[in-house]
């Protein structure tokens, strides 16, 4: 059965164990060569999923198609997927040549083609000189690079990714995300990567699912899902949000009472009722020092912390009674504000995100 | 709370009770075997002991027996082992239960529980004939070793993230058999050969199925030696402890060549 152009189909999927339903009717359709990103909390369902499109998991209801092809009830070995996993799952007893020549022997490639295939893999991986190599004798990073090149030796139909950065340390994750990245580009391989990771998610896919209590919530790229999130849930999973309770003032020009100050929203949210109690999420990032431009809120903030994060500068901002937290990007030639000073800060209305409307009359 | 003091004297005391416990009765043996000949030391009850022809026979014939027990113990055991682990881990409390049963039922009783069963006048008369019996004996020595190689197998198994190895491989295509063949049974080399020599010490030492069953095996023709002659048998015991320390060094060099398993 083949449905239109997309290559990964998911159609009303459920799983439940037992009475409890852990992924509830999702659906989603991936294109082929697109990198998607399941994103949530522990237990949201994710790794689930992912092991349902493995096969590793039965459906309790709903399709899974690859390539127009109805794969529900198929074993892993008939989907033709490759699969990293957290804990790198190499052969323990198998060098490095064997592990990546391990599913060319089960598929009967001869000695020559299998040679090759492991040199190429290899030589895409960058783990040349180390195919003698048993994976106690290899670092985390080079066992993972080893899972990968296992994985895609068959040449899968589509690479399951679950947390495989998760267990390596910092600098190896950001540069191992990347070759994993390029290497899906110039692969032009459909990949589905789960991770917990906001920040990994943001940087590697061209979609991200974000999942909570084994629903979608939103399936948007990282831009869309930072700057326009569907639900207050992903506003403050997805990135640091400053959570602001505000009471509708004028209704007509838009102004709002933000703890005894007037400050403005964008256009959108003018009109409503006057006295209601509007909860707005505002990016860190949205907020800088100075005066700013005409129209922009201004607010004068006592510094209760700073944070240095290296690029970037975290202050914890005290405004009346609210707590504003505040990301500027680190300039050498810029003082550090000490603790207790007082600040002027600005944002500008249309960096307000209204996340919950029905929060009563004040 | 005041540290604990060391004690070395008392430790030393209790070390050197306990080696003296063992080795004395050794050392006992080791010269009341080097002294057939009454004007001094010699290896005159070795020379008898391995010059009998009867002697080759039962070792050989137990060696064999003990390398059988260990294909049929592996072959039964890993793929019932990995599958408990794998599929049925609400099953593992009821088959260690299970394989623990031969050692609270004593071999006399297994061994008339199999001529009663397997007779010359049976269904199935596994005793009518040496080399049925053979196998029959074959059978005994892998339930009485069950208790052991299981629980090394199953420690091997416990060692390693069998669900995601499992799960990489089926990834990459392979079915159950490669799986347990080229994944599962190469990762368990150290617990099998842990468990092929415990079985050897048990098969090699064995008298009571072999002797009802009539099977020239080396536990009956040590029981006749120990009860004919004086100075041969105590050869025959260091040579039976030589062989067994010689089985510990042979499973320890296996063990550190697995390769980081």
């Amino acid at each position: 059965m083949t449905t239109g152009s997309s290559f990964l189909e998911l159609v009303s999927v459920q799983k439940s164990f037992g009475q409890t339903l852990v992924v509830k009717d999702f659906s989603l359709t991936v294109e082929k060569g697109e990198f998607i990103s399941f994103l949530g909390p522990s237990g949201c369902g994710k790794t689930t999923l992912l092991r349902m499109i493995a096969g590793f998991e039965t459906t309790s209801a709903g399709a899974i198609r690859m390539a127009g092809v109805d794969v529900t009830g198929k074993p892993p070995r008939e989907r033709q997927i490759g699969m990293v996993f957290q804990a790198y799952a190499l052969f323990p007893a198998m060098n490095v040549f064997d592990n990546i020549a391990f599913g060319l022997k089960i598929a009967k490639w001869n000695r020559r083609q299998i040679a090759d295939r492991v040199a190429e893999m290899l030589s895409l991986t960058q783990l040349e000189g180390l195919s003698h190599r048993f994976p106690f004798e290899l670092s985390g990073g080079q066992q993972q690079r080893v899972a990968l090149a296992r994985a895609l030796a068959l040449r899968p139909q589509i690479l399951l990714l679950d947390e495989p950065l998760s267990a390596l340390d910092a600098k190896i994750r950001v540069s191992l995300r990347e070759e994993i990245r390029q290497l899906q580009r110039k692969l032009g391989l459909t990949t589905i990567f789960v991770t917990h990771d906001q920040e990994e998610a943001l940087s590697m896919s061209d979609r991200i699912v974000v999942l909570d209590k084994g629903r979608a919530e939103q399936i948007a790229t990282p831009h869309q899902l930072y700057n326009a999130p569907a639900s207050p849930f992903i506003a403050e999973f997805v990135g640091k949000l400053n959570r602001l309770t505000m009471v509708r003032g004028a209704p007509h020009t838009g102004e709002l009472d933000f703890d005894g100050l007037k400050v403005t929203a964008n256009s959108s949210l003018h009109g409503g009722h006057e006295g209601a109690r509007l909860i707005f999420g505002l990016r860190p990032e949205a907020i800088a020092f100075g005066e700013g431009p005409a129209g922009a809120n201004r607010l004068s903030a006592i510094v209760e912390d700073v944070d240095f994060l290296g690029s970037i500068l975290r202050l914890k901002l005290r405004v009346g009674n609210e707590i504003l937290f505040m990301d500027q990007f680190n300039n050498r030639r810029n003082l550090i504000p000490e603790r207790q000073a007082q600040v002027e800060v600005y944002f500008m209305p249309e960096d307000l995100m209204l996340l919950d409307e029905s929060a009563g009359t004040a | 709370m005041a540290p604990l003091k060391p004690q070395p004297l008392a430790a030393w005391a209790i070390f050197g009770i306990a080696a003296g416990f063992f080795t004395i009765p050794l050392i006992a043996t080791v010269i009341f075997s080097l002294s057939m000949k009454r004007n001094g030391w010699s290896f005159e009850a070795y020379r008898i002991v391995l010059s009998d022809s009867s002697f080759i026979a039962a070792f050989g014939y137990s060696l064999a027996q003990a390398i059988a027990a260990v294909l049929i113990s592996t072959l039964l055991i890993v793929p019932a082992a990995y599958w408990v682990r794998l599929y049925l881990p609400a099953m593992k409390q009821w088959v260690e239960f299970i394989t623990l049963l031969p050692l609270v039922i004593p071999s006399i009783i297994l061994v008339f529980g199999y001529l009663r069963l397997y007779n010359s006048a049976s269904w199935l008369p596994l005793t009518s004939n040496a080399r049925s019996t053979d196998a029959l004996l074959s059978f005994g020595y892998v339930t009485l070793a069950m208790p052991y190689l299981y629980r090394t197998i199953d420690a091997g198994l416990r060692a390693m993230d069998v669900r995601t190895l499992t799960e990489a491989a089926q990834s990459l295509g392979a079915g159950p058999l490669n799986i347990l063949i080229r994944v599962i049974l190469p990762c368990l080399r150290g617990s099998i050969l842990n468990g092929a020599f415990l079985t050897l010490a048990i098969v090699m030492g064995e008298f009571t199925l072999a002797s009802l069953l009539d099977r020239p095996a080396l536990g009956p023709y040590l029981q006749l030696i120990g009860a004919n002659r004086a100075y041969e048998p105590a050869a025959l015991a260091v040579i039976a402890f030589s062989l067994t320390w010689f089985c510990m060094g042979f499973f320890q060099y296996f063990s550190n060549w697995r390769r980081g398993v």
